[in-house]
């Protein structure tokens, strides 16, 4: 039977020899883990901002966060449908509504106390800190324990992520642990 | 034993035709067991996935991911990968084991050829058989039983991860609970086109990065289908960011698992796109500018035909239409819907999706100038792979796009490692990566259609047009060849999207082949010329939308009348007739074939050539008889 492989040959191929089987075997499981890596990779990713997302200090940033975010929307609306002769009336409407579901949920007390209330991510920062989701490289390197590279990653991750919601994520970027956090918090803030 | 192998003898004897054509190198058919087997298991545990989940969740939203402790999330995934781990091991074994059967079984017969010579009767008498072949047969079995296992196992597995992370998704979560309002932070995946609903304008693919769903923002990986209306769709431009307020629902219908439908106005440009995505992006404009120029057939064929999008799907840049800066207003919908429904009736409609003819147009003219140039094949195979890469981004994305480019790029590579291309192979192996790393690949009918129809081209035209070859001119044989393969094989597959046979589907291919390459290749020309040159890329555009119209004249001759299509069974029932008639028909005809080899064979050399043999025969007679005088 094995003598007649040689002729065999002209035929399809269909029988795998044992080490062409071990090395298929090995691939789909290379395969497979490249898979659920990424998978990994993706949960972490909701269960770190879940985390984050339901603190309080998160929670006591939001209303200020969603505010400017719809004012900056509006502005960037505008630009990009300038073109459709949006109206003053027409520019403002979708800000306002932007600016809604955010700011229903949660009660009004809380909005205005928020910056008290707040986690100490919230409450430390004093007037001159600097908001990480608008900072640029140069004004991060500004800061004392920030260097060009951190800088750099700080925005990478910022891009990555769309955008900070507490100043702990940035325990997610390479280069910043615990303490260097703790050095750099009182220069940060988010809004 | 009747029917001897005609070849055999020729390649063992003459050893280096191992990898010809003739030989083994197209006729690697050992992964495609393999792949059938994790398609399977990836489609049976989605399905087994879904019921689970649905009889799961009906109690009501209480069970949603919002409630559960927060370390549901990374729990199933974990489990899974403990999963992986312990069938890894599993497999290990298995793998060892066939390994084990198959070496000692072959030491034993080795050691007992060496101890015989070389003749085969003479070992199987110094060793009765019994012995010598049930390891054998164990181990091949074995080592089959192995690799298909593992192919399962690991087709289920990476299946089960990614439903379980999609189902986790907080968009997934949220859309679950009905139809909620957030905004949403996306990145546009594919060119804006026209919508498929009534109440919004264009579509767009998008993978939501965040979402703030009443206050709260997380992250997500989603994939979803964005629609907007009016001016909102000028913002939609491929691999732009953008944050936008609106209704998130689970899909209705269609692949896309989500929709999210834009509120008026509210979506605001985040991000611009990257430079090559902006590239692109002027060039799909500047090219549908300049086939604005042409008759309403080329205007919705030509871009068809060269990326795969109808020219009535561009949205472009929300200005679409503007009469001011010169340009044609939309075509006619009505014309546009009825020439789709004429080709889809016609059984031409796979020309509109971009595959592998693109690719091997592409891929044999970077060789010729490869080889023109004198390039080492080290150099030729990479600036193709290259090349591969950047037609598939210049085309509209799909999932035919997907299976080819992965398909080509592979072939290059065995091409730069000096392997032989296998297309059944390749195929194979595209199939098993894609459905590995993206599981849900395999309930796309695209990704199916396209995969089907090479694996028929790739089995089957070769023999089939060797076999008509004597009855017809070559040319002829080769086409009616790869139609009549790519057909019976993607048949069943179109039966499920639409319980319809196209029953002139064969003559309709036959008409338009000879059109369809140089439609092709000069749309393409035109569309790198257009964002440079509108003037220059005006010739080969208007030549492509020529040939176009030849498809169109052939499209609507072929699909009038009430013979143009047959209904069918519809739904997997339809599918299943459809592809056990076909598995019947083949069946007589390849018993039909051989009686007519025996009564061939039986009638001692009588052979005369008749039809079309005959009249080669003559005319070659003929025109030696001429050049001799």
């Amino acid at each position: 039977m094995l003598r007649r492989r040689g002729a065999a040959e002209a035929g399809p191929r269909t029988r795998f020899t044992s080490l062409h089987a071990v090395i298929v075997i090995l691939l789909l499981a290379c395969a497979l883990c490249a898979s659920l890596t990424m998978l990994v990779r993706q949960s972490m990713n909701y269960h770190a901002v879940h985390g984050q997302g339901v603190g309080s200090g998160q929670r006591a940033t939001e209303p200020r966060r969603t505010g400017e975010g719809a004012g900056s929307k509006a502005s960037a609306d505008s630009a990009g449908t300038g073109a459709h002769a949006g109206t003053g009336a027409g520019a403002d409407a979708p800000a306002g509504e932007t600016a809604q579901p955010s700011a229903t949920p949660n009660p009004d007390p809380s909005t205005t106390a928020a910056p008290a209330a707040g986690s100490p991510a919230t409450a430390a920062p004093g007037n001159g800190a600097l908001d990480l989701n608008a900072a640029s490289a140069q004004d991060l390197e500004a800061i004392a324990h920030i260097g060009p590279v951190t800088a750099q990653r700080i925005l990478d991750h910022r891009r990555s992520i769309g955008r900070f919601s507490s100043v702990d994520q940035l325990l997610d970027v390479k280069g910043i642990g615990a303490k260097t956090l703790e050095k750099i918090r009182p220069h940060l803030r988010v809004s | 034993m009747t029917g001897p192998p005609v070849e055999s003898p020729a390649t063992s004897a003459g050893r280096q035709p191992v990898w010809s054509a003739e030989g083994s190198g197209w006729r690697d058919r050992r992964m495609v067991p393999v792949a059938i087997v994790v398609w399977v298991s990836c489609l049976s545990t989605h399905a087994l996935f879904e019921a689970v989940m649905d009889h799961y969740a009906r109690p009501g939203p209480s069970h949603d991911a919002e409630v559960r402790p927060p370390w549901v999330p990374i729990a199933p995934v974990v489990t899974s990968a403990t999963g992986v781990l312990g069938v890894l091991g599993v497999l290990g074994a298995l793998g060892v084991v066939s390994f084990m059967g198959v070496s000692s079984a072959r030491r034993r017969l080795r050691g007992a050829a060496n101890a015989d010579g070389v003749r085969h009767p003479s070992r199987s008498v110094r060793h009765p058989r019994p012995r010598s072949w049930r390891p054998l047969w164990c181990g091949t079995v074995m080592t089959a039983l192995g690799v298909l296992g593992t192919a399962a196992l690991i087709g289920g597995l990476a299946t089960l991860g990614a439903d379980v992370v999609r189902w986790h998704d907080p968009a997934a979560a949220a859309a679950r609970q009905g139809a909620v309002t957030v905004v949403v932070t996306v990145r546009v995946r594919s060119p804006a086109v026209a919508s498929m609903r009534r109440t919004s304008d264009c579509q767009a693919e998008v993978v939501v990065r965040a979402m703030d769903v009443r206050g709260v923002v997380r992250s997500s990986g989603a994939t979803a289908l964005l629609f907007a209306t009016g001016s909102d769709c000028g913002v939609l431009r491929r691999g732009s960011g953008i944050e936008a307020r609106g209704t998130l629902e689970r899909a209705r219908f269609g692949r896309q698992p989500l929709w999210f439908t834009v509120i008026g106005g509210g979506i605001g440009l985040r991000e611009g796109p990257t430079w090559l995505d902006s590239a692109n992006n002027r060039m799909h404009d500047a090219f549908f500018a300049v086939t604005g120029r042409l008759s309403d057939q080329g205007r919705v064929l030509v871009p068809g035909l060269t990326m795969g999008l109808l020219g009535q799907d561009h949205v472009g840049d929300g200005t679409g239409g503007d009469a001011s800066r010169g340009e044609a207003p939309p075509v006619d919908a009505t014309y546009a819907r009825l020439l789709e429904e004429r080709f889809r009736r016609s059984g031409i409609m796979h020309l509109m999706a971009v595959s592998g003819g693109h690719f091997s147009v592409l891929g044999v003219l970077v060789r010729r100038t490869g080889s023109t140039l004198h390039l080492p094949r080290n150099v030729v195979a990479p600036l193709q792979i290259i090349a591969y890469l950047l037609l598939a981004g210049a085309m509209y994305p799909s999932d035919s796009l997907l299976r080819a480019v992965v398909m080509g790029a592979l072939v290059s590579w065995a091409w730069l490692m000096g392997r032989p291309a296998q297309a059944v192979s390749a195929l194979s192996w595209t199939v098993v990566a894609v459905l590995i790393l993206d599981p849900g690949m395999s309930r796309s009918l695209g990704f199916a259609l396209s995969c089907s129809a090479v694996l028929g081209i790739a089995l089957y035209a070769r023999p089939m047009a060797r076999m008509l070859g004597a009855r017809m001119p070559g040319a002829l044989a080769e086409v009616l060849s790869m139609t009549v393969c790519a057909q019976a094989f993607t048949l069943p597959i179109q039966l499920l999207m639409e319980p319809e046979i196209p029953l002139l589907s064969v003559p309709a291919n036959l008409l338009v082949a000879p059109f369809v390459d140089i439609a092709t290749l000069a749309g393409l020309l035109g569309m790198v010329l257009a964002p440079c040159a509108p003037a220059l890329a005006y010739p080969p555009i208007w030549v492509s939308s020529v040939m176009t119209a030849v498809m169109e004249r052939c499209a609507v001759w072929l699909s009038d009348g009430s013979m143009a299509t047959m209904p069918w069974a519809e739904g997997v029932r339809g599918a299943l007739a459809m592809a056990v008639i076909e598995i019947a028909v083949v069946i007589v005809l390849v018993l039909w074939r051989r009686r007519l080899r025996r009564r061939d064979a039986a009638g001692h050399g009588r052979w005369a050539p008749h039809g079309w043999q005959a009249l080669r025969r003559w005319l070659g007679e003929t025109r030696s008889m001429l050049d001799g005088t």
